[in-house]
């Protein structure tokens, strides 16, 4: 039977066969799941009872209209500031390591190491160093007569986020480094060697040869910060149950809340729905501000 | 690569084979469930009959067969002594057979598989509004307890019992005797003054007064029980619904919780409140670090298994003014309940039975029996009493005043967390906009 069909069917019925299994999964796991939050969006529904009743986009107006929503979304920003200094940081370390430095790979691996590191067993070791009565880096302060600077870390609603944003930096830099570290190693030697020829300084090199061939990986890397930024979650609902007082409480923390405390999936849903807008818009910007460069 | 892609896709298809097979399975050991239900569900009416509540277990005894799911949030007694009842159980009852299951998300784990419909037969009830409650449990009052049991009418709708409270917890004044000796108190304080002339007297003594628990925020709930005895009853948080501005600085909540506030105030509760959890707070009541604490009397095996002996324990009720008079709250704990779905009924209705009235759990956690004719005679519990409290049973939320709350995302442990360290008017202000405006949401 097959004889008879031509080369080009014959393929085309391959490339469908083969297909088939992962757009089902796809189409399971990913996007029924993802078409169904949005129906929910559009409905008001505890979360168990058999009934679901049409509500329209009165529970997009609540998220709108709920100021705590949007103030929790204020510090998805420190976040987002972390993140780009996180980035900065990650370059920093992968211009450093790309040198000729003693002892690199012992760094890398060093660096690259919190990355590797389960999110629940960092948020329980950062647990014990912010303690403020035993915790380490409160003793460290006390032991060099840094009294006044040991305050209590999670429980000021001031300096809680940036000290979850500093932990998410000590956790994904290393990510960041590697894959800045590779597009580096990937910058064509005979371009180095040319402005090296030029009298290029270290500094200039940098900046002017090697950065601008590494655009579009800088790009990726603050696509990836942004995102997991906008989507922070792990962290604040272990270490402070976005206490104290709300003040830790990100968007996606909200979102649980709103969903399991509260009982109102509906409108936990039109959240979830905001936040991929909010992230689409987000990415948007950045591409926009981002096309000059690599043009 | 082709040879790599292939692979995946085969392990993706072997994988959906085996979850297919997994839940082919289940079908088959539901079904087999299912078969023997009819023969035992005839004896559970026969049960039923109001012969006698002791007896009328034995007497469907030969005709219990079969197997039942018990869902617990009590993981942490999963393999130690959950395991003993159980095989208690299954002794006392030859051919059953009760799998455990601790769940450690518990309840959003039973609410994920409330919506699948796909509850176990004995579980934990998890609670939803009260019309719900046929929709998803079964009928206890052949159970023969109904009458004979604390808070029967929590759990309740038109007249019909959904489920049984596991233990009544008890609040109160938990304290450490050792730690008062060393500041110089020999009694407990019997008015509002004399709590706080102890607490000064213990911060003098460089003890930490009362400890919260703070950050965890959980242990803060028992903290509007003062606030409940001032009102003069449990209908506090059902009566909100006929005001506007429930939340006034000199009513009731204004009151109640004032007492917490002053003492936050004072610098008499934790050092550092936003640090301070449960797992630290049972170790530092222990060792008489800190003296106090307002919870309930399960809070006594904790700190026994800390190292604290049980005449150093000290429990009385909480003044809330300076009349003499006290009075106590008495709360429920999650109800056992047997799923409406559930294939075999009969057993898992014995199995309740069995837990509460011979299972021995009270006695060994030094908890308080739901059964109103069985006292618990420990030490601590006994002296609370000895203080001759009006005992007040906590009540069910009313379907719309949950319906306000949720609304207006009332989240009670914030909400006091807020009025201690917040200056309470604007606090109350605040919730009290809240409350005004999700309450005309609902009612539109």
């Amino acid at each position: 039977m097959t004889d008879r069909l031509s080369y080009a069917k014959q393929k085309k019925m391959l490339i469908i066969l083969f297909l088939l299994v992962p757009i089902a999964l796809l189409a399971m796991f990913a996007l029924y799941p993802a078409l169904y939050l949005v129906y929910l969006s559009f409905m008001s529904w505890d979360g168990f009872s058999p009934e679901k009743t049409w509500a329209g986009v009165d529970n997009y107006k609540e998220v709108f209209a709920n100021k705590e929503v949007w103030a929790a979304f204020l510090h998805n920003l420190v976040y987002l500031g972390w993140g780009l200094f996180q980035n900065a940081l990650g370059l920093f370390f992968a211009l450093l390591l790309n040198s000729q430095l003693k002892g690199r790979n012992a760094y890398r691996v060093m660096l690259f190491m919190p990355y590797i590191m389960n999110g629940v067993a960092v948020a329980y070791m950062f647990n014990y160093v912010f303690n403020s009565e035993y915790g380490s880096f409160n003793t460290l302060l006390r032991s060099v007569g840094l009294d006044s600077l040991a305050i209590s870390w999670f429980g000021s609603p001031h300096a809680v986020n940036h000290v979850l944003g500093f932990i998410t930096l000590w956790k994904f830099m290393g990510l960041n480094m590697v894959i800045y570290l590779a597009a580096l190693q990937s910058v064509p030697s005979e371009i180095i060697e040319a402005a090296r020829m030029d009298g290029a300084s270290r500094l200039q090199m940098s900046l002017r040869v090697v950065l601008l061939n590494i655009t579009k990986v800088i790009e990726l890397n603050l696509f990836l910060t942004i995102i997991g930024t906008l989507e922070i979650f792990d962290l604040p609902f272990i270490l402070t149950g976005g206490g104290p007082l709300g003040a830790s409480e990100t968007f996606l923390t909200k979102t649980i809340d709103t969903a399991f405390k509260f009982n109102n999936f509906g409108m936990a849903s039109a959240m979830s729905v905001t936040l991929i807008v909010a992230v689409i818009v987000v990415l948007s910007i950045q591409r926009f501000a981002t096309r000059r460069w690599s043009d | 690569m082709k040879k790599n892609v292939a692979a995946t896709m085969a392990m993706a298809l072997g994988v959906g084979l085996l979850a297919g097979c997994g839940s082919a399975n289940n079908d088959d050991a539901n079904a087999s469930a299912s078969a023997s239900a009819p023969a035992a569900s005839a004896s559970g009416s026969a049960a039923a009959s109001p012969s006698g509540s002791a007896s009328s277990g034995e007497a469907g005894a030969g005709d219990l067969k079969g197997t039942i799911t018990w869902a617990t949030h009590r993981t942490e007694l999963v393999d130690t002594d959950l395991k003993k009842y159980v095989d208690a159980f299954e002794a006392k009852y030859p051919g059953t057979e009760v799998k455990i299951e601790g769940l450690k998300d518990y309840e959003q784990t039973i609410r994920v598989r409330m919506a699948a419909n796909e509850l176990p037969d004995v579980l934990s009830l998890v609670e939803t509004t009260k019309s719900d409650l046929p929709k998803f449990y079964e009928p206890l009052d052949d159970l023969g307890l109904t009458d004979n049991i604390y808070f029967k009418d929590y759990n309740s709708y038109e007249g019909k019992l959904y489920g049984i409270t596991q233990q009544v917890a008890i609040n109160g004044l938990l304290y450490n005797k050792q730690a008062f000796e060393k500041a110089g108190i020999t009694a407990p304080p019997k008015t509002l003054d004399e709590l706080y002339a102890d607490a000064d007297k213990l911060k003098a003594a460089g003890i930490v007064p009362m400890a919260t628990a703070f950050k965890d925020a959980w242990t803060l709930q028992y903290w509007t029980d003062p606030a409940e005895f001032i009102y003069g009853s449990t209908n506090l948080r059902n009566d909100k619904i006929n005001s506007d501005a429930p939340f006034t600085v000199d009513g009731p909540y204004g009151q109640g919780l004032g007492i917490l506030k002053n003492l936050f105030d004072k610098g008499e509760l934790e050092k550092d409140v936003y640090s301070a959890t449960w797992d630290q707070t049972q170790k530092d009541l222990a060792s008489g670090k800190a003296a106090m604490m307002y919870i309930g009397n399960w809070a006594i095996s904790n700190l026994i298994s800390n190292g604290l002996p049980l005449e150093q324990i000290g429990f009385a009720p909480l003044p809330y003014d300076n009349s003499g008079t006290v009075k106590g709250m008495m709360r429920n704990d999650w109800a056992y309940a047997v799923s409406s779905t559930s294939k075999n009924k009969p057993l898992a209705k014995a199995f309740i039975k069995f837990m509460i009235e011979e299972s021995g759990d009270y006695a060994d956690h030094m908890i308080i029996s739901p059964l109103k004719d069985q006292q618990q005679d420990l030490a601590p519990i006994a002296d609370f009493m000895a203080n001759k409290p009006e005992m007040l049973e906590a009540q069910a939320p009313s379907e719309q005043v949950t319906a306000v709350e949720n609304k207006m995302q009332f989240d009670t442990f914030k909400f006091i967390q807020e009025v201690t360290v917040g200056k309470m008017q604007t606090v109350f202000d605040s919730y009290n906009k809240k409350w005004k405006a999700a309450k005309a949401a609902v009612a539109k």
